[in-house]
Formats: C-alpha cells, sequence, structure tokens
C-alpha cells in the first residue's frame, strides 16, 4: 500500500499514453494560439479523423471459456476458463506486481464487501441465494526467466476483511519499462443466481466480470502536471477497487481474443466479433457444444450471455441514412448544419445489430431497433461515429434483474410483455445503454471514483435524445403484468405497506403483498389519469431534477463511489445531478449567445462536447478534463463558479418569491399619486448563484427584469406599477430548485387545482373504503 | 332455481332502496371529506398562484406533488392519518348499514330513512362483532396464505417464459383474494341468520353460516360470486366514464365528484344485493320442511276385519 504522502503525489494515467500525449499537444497548441476556440468560430486546425481503436493497449486477453454443468445441477452455470494475458509496461517505472478483480468473488458469500453494503442498506440477497465465485487454479508467468512464479494474495477491503474480490499477484521478477510479461491463468467461475448484472439460471447466462481482469495501471511521476483526485486510492501504481454495491467499474483499454464452448442450442452474444472457424479448425471434443471465437479489439471489458429462448434478430443500421425524414432525421441533419463540420468528419459508418430477443418480446422487436437507430444516430452526430461494425443488445430472461447494463458491442435492455409505448421503456434504456458505447467505453472515465462523467453526462445525453425523438414519456405502474401510463397522485406506502414496520411485527404476521388487492383498491384512479413524466409544455429535465432531490443535500457531486452516504445518494449525484448540471451550463451558454437568427449558442454546447469526445476517444478523461474543454470551447467565463456551486456543495438550492404587496400612495401637495409593488424574494437553499427576476406589470408591454446576486437570503425590490407576475429564473437555468412552485406568483387565483385533486382524493378514498368494506 | 329466485330478491331490494343506498355513499363520503378537504387545502396553497394553474389541474404533475410534500414534509403522515380516521370511521359505520341492508332483506316493503336506521341501530352491536370476527379472518387468511404466495413466487421464478410467471402469480393472487372473501361471505350469511332467528351468540351465529356456506358451497359461493363479479363490473364501467369526464376545470371536477359518488352507490347496491339473496338462499333451506301429508290406506279390506296371521280357525 502506499502511504499517504505517495498518495498526493501528482500522478498520471499512462497507459492511456495517447490522452496524456494529447493533453500535451492541446497545451502547445494552445500556447502556440493555435486555437481559436474562444471565438466561438470553427477551429483553425483541421479536425483529426475519429479515432476507430487506441493507440497502445496495455493488455492483451486470449481467453478460452467452457460453459458447463456443476456436478449435480441441471443447467450449466460454471466456466472452466485458461486466460493467457500478455501485459505491456508502458509506464515509466517497473511494475513489481499485478493487481487483478476477481469481481465474481462478491458473490462468494455474505462477507464480500458488495453483500454486507447491500444489507446495510436493507437490500436482501435473493431468497434462495446460489453463490457463485471465481477459483484460480494456476497462475503462471510464461515467459520467467528464473523459473520462480508470482506469489497470490487477496487484498482486504475496508469494512470488509473477508471480501476477496482484488488479488494482488508479486512478479517473481519486474516489468521493466516497455517490456510485456505473459501469464497463463487457469480459472474456475462458478454463475450466481442472477443478481446485480451477472449470473445464470436455467436456460440463461449472462457472463459479464467473469474472468480474472487486470486493474488499471496508473503510473506516477510523469510529472505532466495533471492530479487526479482520486490519486489516495492507487496503490502499487494499481488503480484496483474492490467490488462494491454503489458504483461501477474503471478499467483500460485492451484486446481480446475469446473462444466460448457453450451448448449448441444455445444462441450466444458477446462483445466483439466472431471469427467464422477455419476448415482446418478441430471440431468440438465436447459433443453437444458449439465454438466461437469472438475478437474485439480496444475495449474496456468482454461480457457475454448465452440462451437457449433467445430469438436473434439482425439488421444492419445505417445511422447517417435521413431518408426517414422523422424527427431524429430532421435532428441530425439539423445538427451537423449547425456544426458546419464537413461530411467525413459527420459520417456514421453502418452497424450491424443484433437482437437477442425474449420470444414474448417479440412484438417489441421494431422498438429496440428503433431506440438502437435513435441513440446511434444522434450519438454518433453528437460525439463521433460508433466504431466498431458491430453491436449486441440483450434482453435478459424475465427472472434475471441483469438488464440496463452495459459493456463494449453489447448491452442489456429491459421490457416487459405488453409495456405501453407511450411509457417508452424498452427504448429508454436501449437509448442510454447504447449510449455508454461513448460514456464508458470510448471516454473511458473512471466510473468508480467519477462516475456522473459516465451516468451524468449519457443520462443528459439519453434526456435529449429521448425529448428530441419521441417528446414526453409516461410514468408506469405494473401490477400484475399489467401496464398502467399513471401512478396514483396520492399514494400511501406508508398505510399500505410501511405500517407492519411501524407496528414493528414480526414477519409470520405480517400481511402479504397483494397486488391483486391493490388494483382492487385503487383502480379509478390508476386508470383514470395518465401521469406524464413532464407535461408537453415543460422542461425535460425535470425527471431528472425529482430523482435528485429525493437523495439531494448529502454529498457532493464527484466522490468516491462507496463513500456516498447510501447507494441512493450515489445515484442520486451519479446520474440526475449530472443531467441539472449540465443542463445549466448549456442553457447559459445558449442565453449568452444564442441570437433570434444564429444559434451559435447551441452550436458552442454541440462543438464542446465533440471536440471532448474527440479529444479522449479511447482515453480515460476526468472532470477537469471536461471542464477545461468546455470552458474553452463555449466561452462560458462563469463555468468554474457554476461548478463550484452546483457541484462541489451538498446544499441545496431553493428560491422563493413572496407575496407581492401593492401600494398605492395618493397625491400629495409634493407627489403624484404612485402606485408601486414590493416583491420579495429569498433564497432558502445554501447555493449562491445570481438569479433573474421577471416581472409584469399591469399595463406594460414589457416584462421589468431584475438581477440579484443572492449574497444574502432575502431581497426586497421595488417596481413601479402594479405586478402581476413574478417568476424567479424565467429562463429556469437552474431545474436544481427544490421548490418550483414558490418560484411563481400571480395576482389571480385559480381554485382548478385544489379542487381537482381534493376530488380525486375524495373519489380515491371513498372507492378504498368501499373496497375494503367487502371485508368487514 | 334458487339462484334465480335469489338474484330477484336482491334485484328487487335494491330496486326498493335507491335513496337509502344514495345515503349510504354519502356517509361515505363524509367519511372520507376529511382527507379531500385536507388535500384541496394544501394543493391550492402551492397551486393556486401558478401561472400555469390550470395545467396543473389538468395533468398529474409529479413536480407539482413533489412540491407540495416538500413544503409540508408531513403530507404523507397527515393523510395516512386522515385515511386511517376515515377508515375507523367507515368500520364503525359499517354495522350499521348492514343492519339497514338486513332489515331491507328481511321485508318486500319500501323501508324509510328511519326504519333503516333503526334496523340498524338494533343489530348494531351484534353486527360489529361480526364485522370485526370478519376482519380478523380476512387477515388471518391472507397471512395463513403467504406460504402458498411464497410458493408460486418460487416457482415463477423458474417459469421459462415471463407470460406464464405472471399468470401464475395471477392466480395464486386471485385464490387468495377469493378466500380472503370467504369470510366476508360467511359473515353475511351471519348477518341474514342474527337477524332472522334473532339469536344472541354472534361466535355461534358464524360457525352455523359456516356450516351452512360449506354445506351449500354451490348455491352460496355461486351466488357470491355474481355479487363479485357485479361489483368488479361496475368499477370497470365508471373507471371509463371517470376517465371520459376528468379535465381540467372546477366543472369537471364536481362531474368526477358525482360519477364517484355513483360509483359508490352502486357498489353498496351491490352489498344489498347479495345480502338480500342471502337471505332468499337460508331462508329457503332453513324453511321448516312441509309436513308430508300421511297417505291415505289403501281401499282394499279393513285390515281389522282381516284374519290375524295367528287366527287360522
Amino acid at each position: 500500500m502506499r502511504s499517504a504522502a505517495d498518495a498526493r503525489l501528482r500522478v498520471t494515467i499512462l497507459l492511456v499514453s495517447r490522452t496524456s500525449l494529447r493533453r500535451l499537444v492541446c497545451a502547445a497548441a494552445l500556447a502556440a494560439g493555435v486555437f481559436v476556440g474562444s471565438s466561438g468560430d470553427a477551429p483553425l486546425v483541421a479536425q483529426p479523423a475519429w479515432r476507430t481503436q487506441a493507440d497502445r493497449v496495455p493488455a492483451r486477453y486470449t481467453i478460452d471459456a467452457t460453459l458447463r454443468s456443476i456436478d449435480g445441477e441441471d443447467s450449466p452455470r460454471q466456466i472452466q476458463g485458461r486466460e493467457t494475458i500478455v501485459f505491456t509496461n508502458y509506464g515509466h517505472e517497473p511494475v513489481e506486481s499485478l493487481w487483478f478483480h476477481l469481481y465474481a468473488n462478491a458473490w462468494r458469500d455474505e462477507e464480500s464487501a458488495f453483500v454486507r453494503e447491500m444489507k446495510r442498506e436493507g437490500r436482501p440477497v435473493p431468497d434462495p441465494m446460489t453463490w457463485g465465485g471465481t477459483d484460480i487454479q494456476q497462475l503462471t508467468v510464461v515467459n520467467s526467466t528464473n523459473g520462480r512464479q508470482p506469489v497470490m494474495e487477496f487484498v482486504p477491503c475496508e469494512g470488509a476483511p473477508g471480501d476477496r474480490t482484488v488479488m494482488r499477484a508479486k512478479l517473481p521478477q519486474p516489468v521493466e519499462k516497455g517490456a510485456s510479461v505473459v501469464l497463463r491463468v487457469d480459472f474456475t467461475t462458478k454463475l450466481p443466481r442472477p443478481i446485480a448484472r451477472m449470473g445464470a439460471t436455467r436456460d440463461f447466462v449472462m457472463a459479464a466480470q467473469w474472468y480474472p481482469k487486470l486493474g488499471q495501471r496508473i503510473d506516477a511521476g510523469t510529472g505532466t502536471g495533471v492530479e487526479l483526485p482520486w490519486a489516495r486510492n492507487v496503490h502499487d501504481g494499481w488503480y484496483c477497487h474492490h467490488y462494491h454495491a454503489g458504483p461501477e467499474f474503471a478499467a483500460d483499454f485492451a484486446d481480446y481474443d475469446v473462444t466460448l464452448h457453450t451448448p449448441d442450442t444455445w444462441t450466444v452474444g458477446a462483445t466483439g466479433i466472431p471469427i467464422p472457424p477455419s476448415k482446418d479448425a478441430p471440431r468440438d471434443e465436447i459433443p453437444g457444444t458449439r465454438t466461437v471465437t469472438w475478437q474485439a479489439k480496444s475495449v474496456v471489458d468482454f461480457a457475454w450471455t448465452a440462451g437457449l429462448r433467445y430469438v436473434e434478430r439482425v439488421r444492419t443500421i445505417r445511422p447517417d441514412d435521413l431518408s426517414a425524414g422523422d424527427a431524429v432525421a430532421n435532428q441530425v441533419s439539423g445538427d451537423r448544419s449547425l456544426l458546419g463540420a464537413g461530411d467525413e468528419d459527420t459520417a456514421l459508418p453502418p452497424v450491424e445489430v443484433h437482437l437477442l430477443l425474449q420470444p414474448e418480446h417479440l412484438d417489441q422487436e421494431e422498438r429496440h431497433f428503433e431506440a438502437a437507430r435513435v441513440a446511434l444516430s444522434l450519438f454518433g452526430t453528437w460525439l463521433g461515429p460508433y466504431p466498431y461494425a458491430r453491436l449486441t443488445i440483450v434482453d435478459p430472461a424475465h427472472d434475471a434483474p441483469v438488464g440496463g447494463m452495459e459493456y463494449p458491442m453489447l448491452v442489456t435492455a429491459g421490457t416487459s410483455a405488453g409495456t405501453p409505448l407511450d411509457a417508452r421503456r424498452p427504448e429508454h434504456v436501449v437509448v442510454h445503454e447504447i449510449g455508454h458505447q461513448w460514456f464508458m467505453n470510448l471516454l473511458a472515465s473512471n466510473e468508480a471514483e467519477e462516475a456522473w462523467l459516465d451516468e451524468g453526462l449519457n443520462s443528459w445525453f439519453t434526456a435529449r435524445a429521448m425529448h428530441r425523438a419521441w417528446g414526453p414519456n409516461t410514468q408506469l405502474t405494473t401490477i400484475l403484468g399489467n401496464h398502467f401510463s399513471t401512478e396514483p397522485p396520492i399514494s400511501f406506502p406508508g398505510l399500505t405497506a410501511g405500517w407492519p414496520d411501524a407496528l414493528d411485527l414480526p414477519g409470520w404476521v405480517r400481511p402479504p403483498d397483494l397486488e391483486i388487492f391493490r388494483l382492487w383498491r385503487d383502480a379509478p384512479l390508476l386508470l383514470s389519469t395518465t401521469a406524464w413524466r413532464y407535461r408537453p409544455d415543460q422542461d425535460p429535465t425535470l425527471p431528472a431534477r425529482r430523482s435528485y432531490l429525493r437523495s439531494a443535500g448529502t454529498d457532493e457531486l464527484v466522490k468516491t463511489g462507496w463513500e456516498y452516504m447510501t447507494s441512493d445518494s450515489y445515484r442520486g449525484n451519479a446520474y440526475p445531478r449530472g443531467i441539472l448540471l449540465m443542463e445549466t451550463i448549456a442553457r447559459h451558454v445558449r442565453d449568452r449567445f444564442d441570437r433570434p437568427d444564429d444559434r451559435d449558442g447551441e452550436r458552442r454546447v454541440l462543438r464542446a462536447f465533440r471536440e471532448y469526445a474527440r479529444q479522449f476517444r479511447f482515453g480515460h478523461p476526468t472532470t477537469a478534463d471536461l471542464l477545461r474543454v468546455l470552458r474553452r470551447e463555449t466561452d462560458l467565463v462563469e463555468l468554474p463558479q457554476l461548478f463550484e456551486a452546483l457541484a462541489k456543495t451538498t446544499g441545496l438550492l431553493d428560491f422563493s418569491v413572496e407575496p407581492v404587496r401593492v401600494v398605492e400612495e395618493h397625491a400629495t401637495a409634493d407627489a403624484p399619486a404612485r402606485t408601486w409593488s414590493e416583491i420579495l424574494v429569498r433564497r432558502r437553499g445554501e447555493v449562491v448563484v445570481p438569479v433573474t427576476i421577471r416581472c409584469g406589470v399591469h399595463g406594460a408591454k414589457e416584462p421589468v427584469l431584475l438581477r440579484w446576486d443572492a449574497a444574502e437570503r432575502w431581497k426586497r425590490f421595488a417596481v413601479e406599477g402594479r405586478v402581476t407576475t413574478v417568476m424567479v429564473d424565467p429562463q429556469q437555468f437552474f431545474p436544481q430548485d427544490a421548490r418550483l412552485s414558490d418560484n411563481v406568483w400571480t395576482d389571480r387565483r385559480s381554485a382548478r387545482p385544489g379542487v381537482k385533486w381534493g376530488t380525486h382524493a375524495l373519489v380515491w378514498l371513498e372507492h378504498a373504503l368501499a373496497s375494503w368494506g367487502r371485508f368487514f | 332455481m334458487l339462484l334465480a329466485d335469489a338474484c330477484r330478491a336482491g334485484f328487487g331490494a335494491v330496486r326498493r332502496s335507491k335513496r337509502l343506498l344514495a345515503c349510504c355513499a354519502l356517509s361515505t363520503g363524509l367519511a372520507s371529506l376529511p382527507l379531500a378537504v385536507y388535500v384541496a387545502r394544501q394543493v391550492d396553497a402551492q397551486g393556486a398562484r401558478r401561472p400555469d394553474a390550470t395545467e396543473v389541474a389538468r395533468y398529474l404533475d409529479p413536480d407539482f406533488f413533489a412540491d407540495v410534500r416538500s413544503t409540508t414534509p408531513s403530507f404523507d403522515a397527515d393523510a395516512i392519518a386522515l385515511v386511517v380516521v376515515s377508515l375507523v370511521l367507515a368500520f364503525a359505520l359499517r354495522p350499521l348499514l348492514w343492519g339497514g341492508y338486513a332489515g331491507i332483506s328481511a321485508t318486500k316493503k319500501r323501508l324509510t330513512f328511519a326504519k333503516f336506521v333503526r334496523e340498524g341501530g338494533n343489530t348494531y352491536w351484534k353486527f360489529l362483532r361480526i364485522s370485526a370476527v370478519c376482519a380478523l379472518l380476512v387477515g388471518a387468511v391472507s397471512v395463513g396464505l403467504k406460504p402458498l404466495l411464497d410458493t408460486v413466487e418460487r416457482f415463477a421464478q423458474t417459469e421459462p417464459t415471463e407470460v406464464s410467471a405472471t399468470n401464475a402469480r395471477t392466480v395464486a393472487q386471485v385464490i387468495v383474494f377469493l378466500a380472503m372473501c370467504l369470510p366476508a361471505m360467511i359473515a353475511d350469511y351471519a348477518r341474514v341468520g342474527v337477524r332472522m332467528r334473532r339469536r344472541p351468540g354472534v361466535l355461534a351465529e358464524f360457525g352455523r353460516s359456516a356450516m351452512f356456506v360449506f354445506q351449500h358451497p354451490f348455491r352460496t359461493s355461486g351466488f357470491y360470486l355474481i355479487g363479485l363479479a357485479l361489483e368488479v363490473g361496475v368499477v370497470a364501467v365508471f373507471v371509463v366514464l371517470i376517465r371520459m369526464a376528468d379535465g381540467a376545470y372546477v366543472a369537471t371536477s364536481l362531474v368526477v365528484l358525482v360519477l364517484g359518488q355513483l360509483l359508490v352507490a352502486l357498489r353498496e347496491a351491490t352489498r344489498l344485493f347479495h345480502l338480500a339473496g342471502a337471505w332468499t338462499i337460508r331462508e329457503a333451506e332453513e324453511r321448516p320442511a312441509p309436513v308430508r301429508p300421511v297417505h291415505p290406506e289403501s281401499d282394499g279390506d279393513d285390515l281389522l276385519d282381516k284374519p290375524l296371521p295367528w287366527h287360522v280357525g
């Protein structure tokens, strides 16, 4: 372990050498005044083409894996593997040990950090649980010159000493700079009952995090001047975190050559491209087994799935085919012309999309492909082309909670039979997970330390894509397999589910959770009102705002994944808070630079992200990298202050306006009659950001705009005339505001909301009492 | 034939008691009023001064309700307390209604409101005990059938398809729901029995009614299912009607209010329908058997004139 002093060393991700190199190039270019990004015009230098693979990969994996049954079990869930790893030291210092992730050991027993953290938050392990884990039978250095072999040991996890998800192998001799070491690892991974991204059940296998995988090599002392905020979690030059319940992964780029032996009746999907067997290839030794070799270049992980019931559909998607003339094609066309980039720069190559569907979801085939088209078109236009020729979308088995997860060239979706179209559920999952092909794989930030760079940015682009392709979608309530595009406005979890806890009832006297009774009780309201996630006239980021506010006020945006107060706080910061922050920045840029005849602000936003995606493609950008590019490309001078106020604090942002007081002064000898309004605006939250207040004045053509720096907790304004409406932050720069209803005030009262929802409450309760009344 | 008679009696009782049923629905509405007033006030405090008040009334806006909740952090707890109060009120009121329904079932005449209340008052304490026993039994049944649900859930998880798993879960839940209806059905026959025989022991009557139901499973459960189907049908129809009528204006809210009242009145009607029918079924079964006429002896020789077997001389 490194000492704290060591941890404060300025370190740099070296193995992403291209990134470092590019930083230097960019810095040099900036110093030379080559870039003119601050003007917002097109850079004078020629844009480099979009890279299709990483310059250097530190690891090459060759794996031969066989899926088989464990003795005494019917369905196969054991992977017998033989792995050859060629690790090249591209760093500046010799490598004395190799650190490995053994993620599957999170499911070895209840002593892992993952399970402990799950239990701490009251999330149950499935009952009955089928445990799994990875065992290493042999780890040898093939090219050892002294005949000695590595010494392996598990690295204990703070708070979970029994965790075995990280292993260190002390090499018999260091790997010098530029040299390579060849390792052979024989391993067995038993897949658990499906849980958190991986597992096997009956005739379905999701093999993610299934093989011994090297950590990410971080080399110290290269002196490029970039300090990683999470340097304290780098040990022996490796970033290799234990598998925790909240955050996801961090990995370096690698090449994979994986041969899978699976039952011949099963359909297989995997990262990479299957290589047709040569005529001379030996036949399978095990009868009933099919062998396919998959190759993947420059990817951060390798996952695969196999299943008996999959129905495979294949379609070639041409993301830049605008002949459809629909909303997506128009968006792509509009953004291309806005960017003013050449055809070569915006060209999007065709992608062969393989869809592995469950048979009961065949009617949703078109929806999945359409979502893939939306994602590949819009993300490709905004962030550069998808660089691989193949993409697999997996619809997992119904009892396997492994959906909604991203791997390079393979994503797991998630739907259920009869999902209504207006909920856009499979569409959202597919678009989001395909978006991770950029924000996870191509822009491989450290998701365990700066999760928002993956999840937040991707969620922001997903929200943009969803809104542009389909508009608002509905909430979804599912009861006994029936989907309702709504949720009750007045729901009482405490009444319907929480009272046994409140009364501390022992388990055996707790009534069951009867969904049929819920349907019986809530039918009129469940079926009477469609609930949109945001109204057509509203801001599309509002769902993210709600999600963020559920856990706001506890942690900063950027933080080590397992150090958030709860996993809810982790998710609230990683996903919706990033959306809100990006939206705030984008709205500021648009407000500053958009003109009635020129969308320069939107152009700057698009260019900034394209530049970020171009510069760090096949790299490992950090938050500082993103902010630097955004600042340079958008020319938004207050960006650092906005980030400071909205991301580095744990406080809430909340403004309110009090009812306006209209004062009518009668004419006196000294002064004529005068009417003026007193407006009291308050800053109820801790976050201090300047805001605009718009006042509508009776008889005036233009509203009065007031600026307030919000340094104090409140401010009183006097406005000439009778103010009829007041709105704090009318441009909605800050969707983070904890309460939007008190940001506005009008002099006209409307009884409609109160009467409407009071009536609904009455009808619901009458109906509920009548429903309960059948049983007493 | 008996089921037809029971249906006829049920519909007859409903037809005779339209105004009374409206009053019963109104009582449910009154019991629900505290929550409605509370929600209306809270929503009004947040929404009345919004420029988009009409949109807030038109759409179910989760952000708006999030604002309501964050402004009044105790909103859910307050609402739950009010619902519990309404539930207690409804539980206390229910025996009065059942007593009135039993009174309607006992006579072919139209009951006045005063007579209805008097009927309810006469049997109030017995019917309250029946309701309590029924609620306890329903709870016990639901808890007792948890292992069934767990077993089915485990089975569903091993099902290869989502559809078959959902079907298995649905069937299990329907079974549990119907099992929970069993004490409710027995309670209806107990109410009939108490009113019919004026017997003092509630528990004994409950037991007798259970025996009655088990002795006549087809006609009792068949008639109960007819009543349940009517209620489900009424709910389904009104769900559509409420959806059509719902809107953003005070007028549309009032229409929804009227429809809601009508829905509850019709649901009460199905309860009366079942009780009146149950009365018919139980009365038919417990009516004293008619005295069989003694068959006249054949017109043959007078027995007295016949020689006795041993009279051989």
